[in-house]
């Protein structure tokens, strides 16, 4: 690994998140504790339902914890309320989904454009900071596709791109390969190792697939909605010798 | 940013291109609908207007309308008021002509009196006039009976009487061309009179002040002179006279009204429907969008944006399709009293697409607000 990591960058101490279901109280997580320096590339692996999607949209800000710390990229997001989460978001994280989420209706482009139409980038800047991104993600001949006319592979591609156009510090990604062919997942992991290591991006992955896990720095592993000690894994879940 | 996000509404509204169809066509029939509705309304207040100006009166039974029958002696006392300019009696013949199925509708007068008092009597040729007045069986037919009966000028005609078992037997002297009595045809009292029996009876008197002044006082009089009789009299201005004829004693303005805000209040449920339909199928990509950066007003504003478009282009369709087809087919054929013919105003057609983009942000209200508040989380956990 030639990446240099910095100081913390995702900070989560006694993190605990409960779900209410009518009069059922349903515990997420439960007593998390992760830290992430900045320009790690981390892993997190776990069986269905151990809360890893739960733990990145708490670290993204799109969902809240019940109770603990969670300081992401300097800020505390406990004691931001919507607005200030949103604005937060826009600026720091990018995310990437299992079914990529694009837009149908809209091209690679202008799915990439999404985010930046909230910004006061003029129709210029927006168009360079897109072609970049796109280009990043090797797709910059495929700009004008919508995602019907594009392979999984590629639509993963935009959304990372999409993820990537406001230059965000971390990535978030929620089983980035869960969809993907064989090849194409390679790809993606090749993208998002790229990513990390010449932009230093830091990334944070949950992921199902051991091959996956490989690629990043550090794995650690949720059950039950607990994190097991740093190197503990559970059968099945090893990363794949990468 | 609302200018950013046009072409995502743009496509957001072509993606079912059936539905956005079927909804732009369903609140263009209901603008269509509402436009019709408050040009009737606007007829309605221009005859309550002009009849503030118009020097013509109506005499009828203060407490019937359809049935009112006044004694014949009644009119002379009336021409003899000081004030009035001339009266005629006004009695009414129902029968049918060459084609029987079709209903004829005349009125026994004396024409020397009309011939001044509307425009449609002051167009008809000195010479046919003449013809007329002096022609006891004569009669002035008006244009629509002459095309559906096939009737031509000098033609003599028999109208069998329906409600009256007797025949007027008429010469046509001359042509009503436009204005509400060219549904009709006029010809002498006298003649009717002695055809029907010689009851010496007429529904109502129609009486022309000499001036404007004369129209406050000249009813009040009328009315206070058959105090005393059997029959009592209401005397009132024709157009109010003719738009009460129309609205039967209901307060039309208030049906057309509640007919209207019924059609408004279908096009928002309809418009309300076709978008709510629309959000559901996007709420994931609303999540997406949240998670990308969008706030709230964002959603908000791009449901409404898309609600109010769809909206605007159903008002489109339905108030300027109507305003076209009107001017096309040169105005309404509906004859609202004295109000022949009357057309679609351009501040009517500004008023329906004003109303078309209301019933789009009232119908997108809600949609907007549920996907704006729905949390991003819940939602990418509900489809994971």
């Amino acid at each position: 690994m030639t990446t240099r990591l910095g100081p913390p960058i995702i900070e989560i101490r006694n993190l605990h998140k409960v779900f209410r279901r009518d009069e059922f109280e349903v515990a997420a997580l439960e007593d998390v504790t992760v830290t992430v320096p900045e320009g790690e590339f981390l892993a997190i692996m776990g069986p269905s339902g151990s809360g890893k999607s739960t733990l990145l949209n708490i670290i993204a800000g799109i969902d809240r914890a019940t109770s603990g710390s969670v300081v992401v990229a300097g800020t505390d997001l406990t004691v931001l309320d919507e607005r200030e989460l949103t604005k937060w978001r826009g600026e720091h994280v990018g995310f990437v989904f299992q079914f990529y989420n694009l837009i149908p209706v809209l091209t690679a482009f202008e799915n990439v454009e999404l985010p930046l139409l909230l910004t006061r980038l003029s129709r210029s800047e927006r168009r360079k900071h897109v072609e970049t991104a796109l280009r990043v993600v090797g797709l910059d001949d495929r700009m004008n596709h919508l995602p019907r006319q594009l392979s999984g592979g590629e639509e993963q591609r935009v959304g990372i791109a999409r993820a990537i156009v406001v230059d965000p510090r971390i990535i978030l990604a929620d089983e980035p390969t869960g969809d993907l062919d064989q090849r194409s997942a390679t790809e993606v992991l090749a993208l998002l190792k790229s990513l990390n290591e010449d932009f230093g991006k830091t990334i944070v992955m949950v992921t199902h697939d051991p091959r996956a896990a490989a690629c990043a720095h550090r794995l650690r592993v949720l059950e039950k909605g607990g994190m097991l000690p740093e190197g503990a894994t559970l059968p099945g879940l090893a990363p794949a010798a990468g | 940013m609302v200018i950013r996000l046009a072409p995502l509404v743009v496509k957001n509204l072509l993606r079912n291109r059936l539905r956005t169809a079927l909804t732009v066509a369903s609140i263009g029939f209901f603008l269509f609908l509402f436009t019709a509705l408050v040009s009737v309304l606007a007829a309605l207040s221009d005859a309550t207007r002009l009849a503030e100006k118009s020097l013509n009166l109506m005499v009828r039974d203060r407490y019937a309308f359809l049935s009112s029958m006044l004694p014949i002696s009644y009119l002379r006392k009336v021409e003899s008021l000081p004030g009035v300019r001339g009266a005629t009696p006004w009695l009414l013949f129902l029968g049918s002509g060459r084609n029987e199925g079709e209903l004829l509708a005349g009125f026994g007068c004396r024409g020397e009196v009309l011939r001044d008092t509307r425009d449609e009597y002051r167009a008809i040729p000195e010479e046919d006039w003449r013809a007329f007045l002096e022609d006891r069986s004569g009669c002035l037919m008006g244009r629509e009976p002459m095309k559906a009966q096939g009737w031509k000028l000098g033609d003599r005609v028999t109208v069998r009487g329906t409600a009256d078992p007797v025949d007027l037997e008429l010469t046509i002297r001359g042509v009503i061309e436009f204005g509400m009595a060219a549904d009709n045809f006029l010809c002498h009292y006298d003649y009717v009179n002695e055809v029907t029996g010689r009851r010496d009876v007429m529904n109502f008197i129609f009486l022309q002040v000499e001036d404007v002044g004369s129209v406050g006082s000249v009813p009040a009089r009328i009315d206070a002179m058959f105090d005393a009789e059997a029959v009592k009299t209401k005397t009132e201005p024709e157009l109010a006279f003719m738009t009460r004829a129309i609205s039967l004693g209901a307060n039309l303005h208030v049906i057309i009204y509640g007919i209207a805000a019924i059609v408004i209040a279908c096009a928002v449920l309809v418009t309300a429907n076709s978008i709510a339909m629309s959000a559901r199928e996007r709420t994931l990509e609303v999540a997406v969008m949240k998670t990308l950066g969008f706030r709230p007003p964002h959603v908000v504003g791009l449901v409404l944006a898309e609600s109010a478009a769809l909206s605007l282009a159903g008002g489109l369709v339905g108030c300027v399709g109507t305003f076209l087809a009107v001017k096309a087919s040169g105005g309404f054929s509906i004859r609202i009293g004295p109000q022949s013919f009357f057309t679609v105003e351009p501040a009517t057609v500004a008023r329906g697409i004003a109303a078309a983009v209301l019933i789009g942000l009232a119908a997108g209200a809600v949609p907007a607000f549920v996907q704006a508040r729905r949390s991003i989380a819940a939602t990418l956990r509900s489809v994971a």
